[in-house]
């Protein structure tokens, strides 16, 4: 009887997880077996597809666009850091029984719940030339002409750092700041009547007690780097000026829709697949092994 | 068995959103309720949207059992959906497209509208002679004709001393009326390269000019690289504008529309533009709005010409089921009737039995440069592949970051790719 009815209720399980599977299968699985098989063709929906092997792989290797992409996404990596201490700081001066702790939460978090889109839009029109940020540096004469923060291409990237930042900030911060409850107040209060100063009280007591969080965080980070930049390229810069803001996961868009190159598109996109695996696979086991260090 | 249900509800569900079909309702038959969908970029105010209101009333008077279900879509949106659109092999029954290479980049997509032009269609649209795609088939006509012309503000060439019924002819002259305008304190020329289709512009109209009769057949059909000298002297020359201050500053952020609206405000004196745009300006500027042909260059091939030819017009999407309706409606606008409407609002019509207006000056000033004889278009053979690359690199090439010389590679480049995908 009760071996019947744990298989009853197995089969019930399973028989809940069956609709899900279904979409993840016709969402994520078949689509991403699909453009696995058509990188080796030149893919033309709606007309012949002929079989190229690895000629899109090639060509993707051999590209010049390509060495301006892995430029770019390593000078987007530097904002890992910043993108990391940034709500590590603001979440720390939350947990120290700053007043309004709740009110300044709500502030903080308001980037998270918008869209990149409306985000994206709102950068475009504060850092163009007659916006918010060149009126101000204009009026204190820190400048003397209009900044092109998103049209130059020196300074495209370190933009684009600066605004992820600000849309970042915000989950960070609760996400930090929930890690830190965990942590003993006893250990924190020790430590002021040690003499610890505000930051060493962040270095030596919470960090050690949320490693596994901030370096969870990291590696999503790094993640999103490769995988979660495209709303906010094709707004800001569509990838421009020229290519010196194109990620891999927005010239996947650009190749597939603009020029109609879907096998290179498709290969493309099982490299990006191939990196983001690569990075999840080594960097959330790291980030697992700090928690038992 | 209650969650078997739930799933057999859920699959169902998807089934039938699956299957739904946005293509055009209706069976085929002269007298059964038709949909056609149109996807239009000059479905706009500024595109000419009441015209087109107008011929789709028409239309459906004409046809009872015919709706037509218009849509605006914007033009640096639409061809990008349109990719997603053939992929997914169900839209729309009609699509604004360019005809020629463009078209041909597209070609998955559409269907061949050879068999149903008419010999008497022909003669009245002679740009649909001409519309081939590189494979040889037709797979958009034209709906308008358009030219480029150098539009320029009297009121300012009058404070800068400048005679305002002399516009400039040559290069030379075109540099020095930049200089006297810019010491009037008048910025010379309207500029905005953000999006790059105003450097597309200068190219079709100078390489067209620096081309010879002979290679400009070879760039049409394709056996001429784009890193050619014709094109690279173009490149150099808008260049070389750029470097004497011709250009109005700070136009990096600027687009095309941008520019437009430049000289549309008076704060230029001089644009390079499009025939469909002189309407506004005649509405911002009145009477101070003039026309004449782009300054023609010391080494141009031709003794004069513009850049002129087939506009946007439409292609019948290949999976559409009513392309007998979708052809009806696209030769009831190339009518001599509602080709009228839009030379009423100062396009050029593509039908040549369609008369335009010879009031105010501008107007007849424009028409006299579409009858030029040596007038021709080279856009036509740009593939929309090979036109990106021109678009993306435009700001770092006036910037000085970039030489002609790149960015013509990066375009033969993407030419090559595109060449086999066009024939």
């Amino acid at each position: 009887m009760t071996e019947s009815l744990s298989g009853a209720r197995r089969r019930g399980d399973v028989g809940y997880l069956v609709p899900m599977l279904v979409l993840v299968g016709a969402v994520v699985l078949v689509p991403a077996g699909v453009a696995i098989f058509h990188s080796f063709t030149d893919w033309r929906p709606g007309g012949e597809s002929p079989w190229v092997g690895l000629a899109n792989y090639r060509e993707f290797l051999s590209n010049p666009v390509t060495g301006e992409i892995v430029k770019n996404t390593a000078v987007l990596l530097i904002g890992v850091p910043l993108w990391t201490a940034l709500p590590l700081l603001l979440a720390f001066a939350l947990h120290e029984r700053t007043r309004a702790t709740g009110f300044f939460r709500a502030v903080f978090f308001f980037p998270a719940v918008l869209s990149p889109a409306i985000i994206g839009i709102m950068f475009r029109g504060i850092l163009a030339p007659e916006g918010l940020v060149n009126e101000l540096l204009l009026g204190v004469g820190v400048v003397g002409e209009p900044v092109l923060w998103l049209d130059e291409a020196s300074l495209v990237k370190p933009t684009l750092i600066f605004v992820l930042a600000w849309a970042s900030v915000g989950a960070g911060t609760i996400l930090f700041a929930a890690a830190m409850t965990s942590v003993d107040n006893h250990l924190l209060e020790a430590a002021k009547l040690d003499g610890a100063n505000w930051l060493q009280r962040l270095r030596y007591v919470v960090l050690p007690g949320i490693a596994s969080v901030v370096a969870f965080w990291v590696v999503y980070q790094v993640v999103s780097v490769f995988l979660y930049v495209f709303g906010w390229i094709f707004i800001l810069t569509r990838g421009g000026p020229g290519y010196s803001s194109t990620t891999l996961d927005f010239d996947v868009y650009q190749n597939a829709f603009a020029n109609g190159l879907f096998g290179y598109a498709s290969a493309q996109a099982v490299c990006l697949l191939v990196i983001a695996a690569i990075v999840v696979i080594v960097g959330f086991p790291l980030a697992r092994r700090t928690r038992r260090a | 068995m209650r969650y078997q249900g739930a799933l057999l509800a859920v699959l169902a569900a998807l089934a039938v959103g699956c299957g739904s079909d946005d293509s055009g309702e209706g069976s085929e038959g002269s007298d059964e309720p038709v949909t056609l969908t149109v996807w239009n970029s000059g479905y706009f105010p500024a595109g000419g949207k009441e015209v087109w209101e107008e011929i789709d009333r028409e239309f459906e008077a004409a046809n009872p059992n015919i709706e037509i279900q218009h849509e605006g879509i914007p033009y640096e949106n639409l061809y990008v959906r349109l990719r997603g659109t053939i992929a997914a092999r169900r839209g729309p029954d009609l699509v604004t497209l360019f005809p020629g290479a463009f078209a041909g980049d597209y070609r998955d997509g559409f269907a061949p509208l050879d068999e149903y032009i008419t010999d008497g269609q022909r003669d009245e649209n002679p740009l649909w002679k001409t519309s081939q795609s590189p494979d040889g088939k037709t797979y958009a006509v034209p709906m308008l004709a358009y030219g480029y012309m150098l539009t320029f503000n009297k009121a300012h060439f009058r404070k800068a001393g400048l005679d305002p019924e002399a516009p400039p002819t040559t290069d030379a002259e075109l540099y020095e009326a930049c200089a006297a305008l810019r010491e009037a304190g008048i910025e010379p020329l309207a500029a905005g390269w953000r999006d790059g289709y105003l450097l597309e512009w200068y190219l079709f109209v100078y390489g067209g000019q620096l081309l010879s009769p002979e290679d400009t057949d070879r760039w049409m059909g394709l056996e001429l690289p784009a890193s050619n000298p014709a094109f690279k002297g173009a490149l150099e020359f808008v260049a070389g504008l750029e470097e004497r201050g011709c250009f109005k500053k700070d136009a990096a952020t600027a687009s095309l529309e941008g520019a437009r609206d430049q000289f549309a405000k008076g704060e230029v004196a001089m644009a390079l533009e499009t025939t469909g745009n002189l309407a506004m300006f005649e509405e911002s500027l009145g009477d101070d709005v003039g026309v004449a042909l782009p300054p023609r260059l010391g080494s141009s091939q031709w003794p004069e010409m513009t850049d002129a030819g087939a506009n946007v017009g439409f292609g019948i999407t290949s999976w559409s089921e009513h392309p007998d309706e979708a052809w009806k409606y696209i030769a009831f606008a190339a009518e001599r009737e509602n080709q009228e409407l839009f030379a009423e609002r100062g396009d050029i019509p593509v039908n040549r039995t369609a008369s335009t207006p010879s009031d105010p000056p501008a107007e007849e000033a424009m028409n006299e440069i579409m009858k030029l004889p040596d007038n021709h278009t080279i856009y036509t053979a740009f593939p929309a592949s090979v036109l990106i690359p021109l678009e993306k690199d435009a700001p770092a090439f006036l910037a000085g970051d970039m030489s002609a010389d790149e960015v013509l590679q990066r375009m033969d480049e993407a030419l090559e790719k595109a060449k086999p995908r066009l024939q």
